[in-house]
This record gives structure tokens, sequence and C-alpha cells, in this order.
């Protein structure tokens, strides 16, 4: 069972790129490991190098900085429930709270959710109402894309095989703004998403209406992506059940679900609209909460 | 070429391996260091039962690899007894049913143990959260969260602070 492949666990970052560049898509990159281990018992994948990160300096924190808050390549979900500045976006720290059990938690990073690239990765739809920008590096050049352009398919990004995401930066988030994340699936703990939703609303405190919506969807297509026909729906209304309800519903546009084993197709659209609208609310709820407080 | 020399600590003491790339750190424990504590369940980081402590943090043994190991401290539920001598925790446990088949309990042991490690006074939901990576098909749970909760009650009564590792 056991495939003669080679680890090396890199200390540096001028070692991964150098590695990366002489081996592109020979070497696989290793962080937590959460899903590279599986998939390598299950034989899905074959490279001649492991090639480990998890001791590189610079690529674990979490700061704030120019355009947003950056979050390094190996910050893990543990990190995003406990950070002072993570925790409080809920979008991101409820769906990080939900991802496996506490040990893939301590280990397995954002990062390596979103380059996995799995139609249900729990932190892609949070990240996508943030603005999230990737960051990639490879020897002598690095550039950044936006989420949306990099996540590509099931399994398939934009990244180069010579390239390392070496962290993530999320816009500001806008005052009055509240935020939530959904995920429905069998049980509460260690479950894949049936149906996970982020959404954001940002509502005028003068006027009383939605200045800005943000809906986001996973598990429901080969990416994960934001629901415009719900956000337009929403944008310039005052937040009620009936709105939320009927936004939910024009979620349904762009979903396209699977029958597996953990849910019919048809379960998951039936239970999409409902989601969003339950997102919704509780993103309306911490608007106010927020206000209250102010 | 194929092979890594790691060594780490574990239990306190160092051990070098030489391990297979891609080796599991559950494989090495069990079938290289003869330390069965560690439990092979589902062999795909779903149930805890291996659950070991790499650098204070909990993770599945089953799904980590060995050679990412180098320099780290390894800690299994061999050595949160004192030579055999249960640990607070465990006799807790013991006394509150939450062992009935066993094979999940070493993977309890070590979550809780990371648990209070961190948390003099962790909440009920607290603990129901530390152990969501570990199933237990025989107890319900509620035994093992009484058992943390009377370790907890017992270590702040005694003003001690906690001593699971005994
Ligand atoms: C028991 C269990 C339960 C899980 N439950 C959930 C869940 O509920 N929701 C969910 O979304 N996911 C879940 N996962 C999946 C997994 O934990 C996450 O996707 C995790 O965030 C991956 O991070 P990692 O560091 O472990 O990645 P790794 O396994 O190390 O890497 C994942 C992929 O990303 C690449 N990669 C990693 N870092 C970089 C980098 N810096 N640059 C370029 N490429 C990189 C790797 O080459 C690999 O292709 C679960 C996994 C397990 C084992």
């Amino acid at each position: 069972m056991q495939s003669p492949v080679r680890f090396h666990s890199a200390t540096t970052f001028e070692e991964v790129v150098d590695a990366l560049d002489e081996l592109g898509s020979e070497a696989r990159l290793i962080a937590g490991g959460t899903d590279v281990m599986i998939q390598l018992a299950r034989g899905e994948l074959s490279p001649q190098v492991l090639l480990h990160i998890e001791r590189v300096p610079g690529l674990g924190t979490v700061a704030a900085g120019e355009g947003g808050l950056h979050l390094g390549a190996l910050v893990t979900h543990a990190m995003v429930r406990s950070d002072p500045a993570t925790c409080a976006l809920a979008a991101l720290a409820d769906a990080a709270r939900q991802v496996g059990g506490w040990q893939t938690q301590a280990i397995g990073t954002v990062v390596g959710n979103i380059v996995n690239a799995s139609p249900a990765a729990d932190l892609t739809p949070g990240l996508l109402v943030h603005d999230a920008m990737v960051h990639l590096s490879r020897r002598g050049s690095e550039r950044t894309l936006p989420l949306d352009q990099f996540v590509k398919g099931r399994r398939e990004t934009a990244r180069e095989p010579q390239e390392l995401v070496t962290g993530i930066t999320i816009a500001p988030t806008p005052e009055h703004s509240g935020e939530a994340f959904v995920k429905v699936g069998r049980r509460k703990a260690m479950e894949v998403s049936i149906v996970a939703v982020a959404t954001r609303l940002v509502v005028d405190p003068s006027t009383g209406t939605i200045a800005d919506a943000r809906v986001a969807v996973g598990a429901v297509s080969p990416i994960p992506h934001r629901a415009p026909a719900s956000e337009q729906l929403l944008i310039g209304q005052r937040p009620t059940a009936d709105l939320f309800a009927a936004a939910g519903r024009a979620a349904l546009e762009g979903a396209d679900p699977i029958d597996d084993v953990r849910a019919s197709r048809r379960y998951r659209l039936a239970v999409l609209p409902r989601a969003v609208a339950q997102a919704l609310s509780r993103s309306s709820d911490h608007v106010d909460a927020a206000r209250s407080v102010a | 070429m194929t092979s890594n020399s790691v060594t780490f600590s574990l239990n306190g003491v160092d051990r070098t391996v030489d391990v297979p790339g891609a080796e599991t750190l559950l494989d090495t424990l069990r079938d290289r260091l003869n330390l069965r504590g560690s439990k092979e369940g589902c062999l795909e980081g779903e149930c805890g039962a291996c659950t070991v402590l790499v650098d204070d943090r909990p993770i599945d043994a089953c799904i980590y690899p060995t050679a990412a190991c180098g320099g780290r401290r390894v800690r299994t539920v061999e050595g949160l007894s004192d030579g055999g001598v249960p640990s607070l925790l465990q006799r807790a446990m013991v006394r509150s049913g939450s062992i009935q088949c066993g094979f999940c309990t070493p993977g309890f042991v070590v979550a809780v143990t990371a648990l209070l490690e961190r948390e003099s006074n962790p909440s009920r939901a607290d603990i129901a959260d530390a152990v969501n990576g570990n199933i237990c098909r025989c107890t319900g749970y509620a035994q093992i969260i009484e058992a943390v909760q009377a370790v907890v009650a017992d270590s702040l009564a005694a003003g001690t602070g906690q001593e699971v590792e005994a």
C-alpha cells in the first residue's frame, strides 16, 4: 500500500519555491495533511515528493494590514476560531468551528481547504463573502487572484505546479454589517456539508434598508459561488422574513447539486432556500446586535 | 532515498525511526515502537481513536505523517499515566462508567488532556466541543462529559489547577 514517496520538510520559503520550481507537479505540497494523507492512502495521488511546509516561518499569522486582514498559508481552522480578528467574522469563524473535529481544526489550514477545492469546502463561501484575494508565489515572481478566479472546478485551481499559495487577504468589513454561516449536515460534528451558506448584510442605519448583500453557497455545484440573483433581490429592501425567503429561493439559480451518499439532489435543492433564509436572518440579527452595542 | 530518519520526543524520550515518506504516525507508534494504546479505527481521521498530541495539539495519528514529527514532542496515551498509575482523568472515567468496550477511550483521554492543559474550567459546551472529533458507540457521551466535569470540579475545589498528567 505504502507508495515510495520522498518526504521533504522545508524550513525556509526559498527552499519551497526552489523545490517547486525543480519538481513542478511531481511535488505535492503538504500542510496539515488532512486532505493529502487521505488522498494518498486512497491512491488518488502519487507524487514523487511530499513537500512539507508546516515549519516554514512567517506563514502562520493573522495580521491586519493594507487592504484588509491577511491570513498566512499556515493559519489553521483552530486559529480562525480563536484569533480575535477572525473570530469576530462569523462567516469564517463559524465555518472553521464546523470543519471536522478538533483534531482536524488543530492542523488543517484555511489555504489547504481552498486549494483542495472540494465543492463542499466550508471556508470558501465565507471567504467569497469577504472578497478574498489569493496570493501566489513562485521563484522570482508573485501574483494575486480573486478567490472566485482561483477555484476553477472540483479539485481544480488556477495554481501553477510551481506556485506556493502564501496566504489570503480579506477586504475590510464595512460598518453596520452582520454575517453568518449555516451548514447543513446529517449530524452536528464531523460532517461534510450537504449545503453550506455564508451571507453578509450591510444595513443603512438612517433608512433601515439593505445597502449591500452577499450570499455565497457551497456543496450545491462543482464550485462554491456567490448567488447574484439573491443579492440583487435584497439590495435596497428592508430586511424581513419574506424577503429572506424570496432571496433563498433565488439562490436556486446556479445551483446544480449532485446525488451522493450524504444527500440527494432533491434534498439539497429543497434545503438550500431555507439555509440561505436562515443565514440572512442571522446576519440581520447580528447587524441589530452590533448596533445596540454601539 | 525514500526513507526518512526522524527523531522526535516520544512521551519524554527521544526516539529515532527510519520510515517511508508517507508512513503514518499511527503505524510508526503501533508497529515500530510497540505502543498500541493509540487505536486504529477508521484510518481516515473520522473517529479519533488514534488521537495523540504533537506539540500539545491533538491530531489523528492515522492521517499524520511521521516524517513531519522531526524535532517535535509527541505524547500518546501511554505517556499520560504515571508508570501505569492512571491519571485523575482516567480514574474519573472509570468511576463514571465512561468506558464500556474501551476502544475509543485512549482517544478521549488524549483529547480531554489537551483541553484541560489549555482550560482549567471548561464549560460543558467546551468539553463537548473538544471531543467532537472522537466517536464513542457505547456510552452516548454523557458519562464521558460528566467524568471531565468531575475532574474539573475536584481540581478547582482542591485549588491545585488540573493534575491530569498525574
Ligand atoms: C476527518 C476529517 C473531516 C473533515 N471535515 C471537513 C469539513 O467539515 N469541512 C471541510 O471543508 N473540510 C473538511 N475536511 C477537509 C480538510 O480538513 C480541509 O480541507 C483542510 O482545511 C485542509 O488543510 P490541510 O492543511 O490539512 O491541507 P493539506 O491536506 O496539507 O493540503 C490540501 C491541498 O492543498 C494543497 N496545499 C496546501 N497548502 C498549500 C499552499 N500553501 N500552497 C499551495 N497548495 C497548498 C496541497 O497540496 C493539497 O492539494 C475534513 C478532513 C478530515 C480528515
